[in-house]
């Protein structure tokens, strides 16, 4: 459920709140078709459910559309996305023509919706679309999702020969850029502070959802919310946690996580993470429902340790999510985490398993200077990542979009001064 | 009042929202970075030297170039990055001028070939960015002296940094007296002493609340006569109210022939 635009205000002040509704008021009769591939798990589809219903609330007509694939689709987008994070996986004839082909039938049964001035293609499962579906007047955006810093070329070649035909594409950082021939925007993803998995929550609930789960309130916890998928490196985060516990004996571990519709791979891995945990009863490893934000919120808010441990990511919006909670945050320096942990300010960046324990030790031995890097990295998120200025981002790519080739937009009235 | 006598147009008081775009251009070493420099637009120029004061200051950073910061951080050049990082923009009438000028901190490093081609790890590159900027009204109009200073009170930060930093660079070039666009307006008004003090403010200097207090300081008398002038006149209306409803009450009771 969605929060109306105007409870943001207490959150983001007056006069950000005022200035983003102006600028809504200049996309006014405008038209916009959001396109991805599952309407549940991921945060894409986080996203997506709370930005929509904002951006109709602030007058921009928004829609949501959600690709239909099968296993053979899914399966070739997956290896598509773990080659654009540089595994070198071939994508092979067999996937390419199932992705056609399951283009073609999305293309079919969109193409009524997706008449729309302008349309907002998220990650590679239904970036062929346009191939099929745009009409000369159209504005086609292409919302890159995933880290292509290091992409793994022949993967590349095929999805950059689609992304090309896009009148502009959008990364979540500077280091995505690839050379292209039409713009690429540099736009961060977001949290909503009113969504069910980052609202306040009583003190009450957060206990009940530790005893539901026979976590210890009383012992350190230290835990990491993600998909299951190798490149969330589970079985790392299982190591650090062995050797923090050599000197830390009381501590807890809670790998909280689920599959989404669109992740074929989940349901192989979970299994590899019990094995590793093995009879160790201080390793808690949840397979949440979809849908459990409010768990996902009390247990992260229980937290004494967030980490995020990934081998490569889009952006880790789990992050910003524990930085908004206020809880010390120890992470990897891949992909976005750098926006958002900066060392040593808002939290711990590492690059090893050695290092991510070494850190997790500080934390535990150092509360107060943690809890001070804690209350920094919620007020960088309240700048920087939250839906409010992710919504007031996408209305200026798409202004810019319809006003390409200035670097000065003038909106409204002119200045008479 | 302007040069034909009549009076200036109202103040529109405007904001601004940035767009970012990447241009796929990367730097790892000294070499590239200034190859990339001399190939920037403005709009790039401005995004790596503005981009600090328009966001919120909490972090404290004295150093607010990303061209300075990626060369202390990544690079370990910290003496090329103080130098960077202590170039005015208000010594240079333009972005290419203010562009030159970094070119120039970093050509004397060519002639060490070690540092000019020393790369950084892969994944510390800088990147080049630009800025788009998207120019709007910001809710506020002034006529007069004692409504732009209520709105001057009112108006978002990101309003003083568009009318203060960001309109002077877009002015480049168009003839009037003063960079800023608040100033011009003043001088129109006829308050040319606070318009000439306003133009002399730092607006670099300190966040962008610190320069609203500033700007607000420099008009402490005139605002002081518009607070005295508010009240007379609620006193008047009141007291006018007050006299107003004796005389009514009066009356229903009779007490009026």
């Amino acid at each position: 459920m969605s929060s109306p635009y105007a409870e943001y205000r207490k959150i983001i002040g007056a006069a950000e709140h005022d200035r983003i509704a102006r600028l809504a008021g200049y996309l006014k009769g405008q038209s916009v078709v959001m396109v991805n591939s599952t309407r549940d798990g991921g945060g894409v589809a986080e996203i997506l459910r709370n930005m929509v219903p904002m951006l109709n609330e602030l007058g921009v007509e928004t829609t949501w559309e959600v690709i239909e694939g099968r296993p053979d689709f899914f399966a070739a987008t997956k290896t598509l996305h773990n080659a654009l994070h540089g595994r070198p996986e071939p994508l092979t004839p067999a996937m390419q023509k199932a992705y056609w082909e399951v283009t073609d039938l999305n293309a079919e049964k969109l193409r009524s919706q997706l008449d729309k001035p302008l349309v907002f293609i998220h990650d590679p499962q239904p970036g062929g679309l346009l191939q099929k579906l745009k009409k000369p007047g159209q504005k086609w955006v292409y919302r890159c999702h995933v880290d292509v810093s290091t992409p793994y070329p022949p993967v590349w070649k095929f999805l950059s020969s689609i992304m090309e035909e896009y009148d502009a594409s959008v990364f979540s950082h500077p280091s995505f850029a690839q050379k292209m021939p039409k713009p690429q925007f540099l736009i961060a993803p977001s949290i909503d502070p009113l969504s069910d998995k980052n609202k306040p929550l009583p003190e009450s609930f957060v206990r009940r959802t530790l005893e539901r789960y026979h976590l210890d309130p009383a012992r350190p916890l230290i835990t990491q919310v993600s998909r299951f998928d190798k490149l969330k490196d589970p079985l790392g985060v299982i190591q650090a946690f062995r050797l923090v516990k050599k000197t830390h004996p009381s501590v807890q571990l809670l790998l909280a996580g689920g599959a989404a519709s669109d992740d074929p791979e989940s349901a192989h891995i979970l299994p590899a993470i019990q094995e590793a945990a093995g009879q160790d009863e201080s390793i808690h490893i949840l397979d949440l429902p979809p849908f459990s934000d409010l768990e996902i919120n009390a247990l992260q808010r229980a937290s004494t340790v967030v980490l995020q441990k990934s081998l490569k990511e889009g952006f880790a919006l789990t992050v910003s999510e524990a930085l908004w909670k206020e809880r010390p945050v120890v992470a990897m320096a891949v992909g976005g985490i750098p926006l958002q942990v900066l060392s040593g300010k808002t939290g711990y960046l590492v690059h090893t398993i050695e290092g991510t324990a070494v850190a997790i030790r500080h934390v535990l031995d150092h509360p107060a200077e943690a809890a001070a890097l804690a209350r920094n990295g919620r007020e960088h998120v309240r700048q920087n990542f939250l839906i409010t200025r992710h919504t007031r981002d996408y209305m200026s790519l798409f202004l810019s979009v319809m006003n390409p080739h200035q670097t000065v937009v003038a909106l409204g009235p002119s200045q008479a001064a | 009042m302007t040069s034909d006598g009549s009076a200036p147009a109202p103040f529109i008081f405007r904001t601004s929202v940035e767009s970012i775009q990447l241009t796929g251009r990367k730097a790892a070493n000294l070499a590239e970075l200034h190859a990339g420099l001399r190939e920037a637009e403005g709009s790039t120029i401005y995004h790596h030297t503005h981009r600090f004061y328009r966001a919120h200051s909490f972090l404290g950073a004295w150093n607010r170039s990303d061209f300075a910061l990626w060369a202390a951080n990544n690079l370990k050049e910290e003496a090329l990055a103080e130098r960077m990082a202590a170039l005015d923009t208000r010594d240079y009438p333009n972005l290419e001028a203010l562009k030159q000028a970094l070119l120039e901190t970093l050509a004397p490093l060519e002639a060490e070939p070690d540092r000019w081609q020393r790369k950084v790890p892969a994944g510390l590159e800088f990147h080049f960015c630009k800025s788009i900027s998207l120019v709007f009204p910001a809710g506020y109009e002034a006529k007069n002296l004692e409504d732009f200073l209520e709105a001057l009170e009112r108006v978002d930060l990101a309003s003083l940094y568009f009318h203060l930093i960001e309109s002077p660079l877009h002015a480049h070039g168009r003839a009037r007296p003063f960079a800023n666009d608040f100033s011009n307006w003043l001088a129109e008004l006829g308050f040319e002493a606070q318009a000439k003090s306003l133009a002399e403010l730092n607006p670099y200097s300190g966040d962008l609340e610190s320069l609203r207090t500033r700007a607000l300081g420099l008009f402490r008398k005139n605002r002081f006569q518009a607070a005295v002038h508010r009240a007379v006149g609620r006193v008047e209306r009141e007291s006018a109210g007050e006299a107003a409803s004796h005389w009514l009450q009066r009356w229903r009771t009779g007490g009026v022939k």
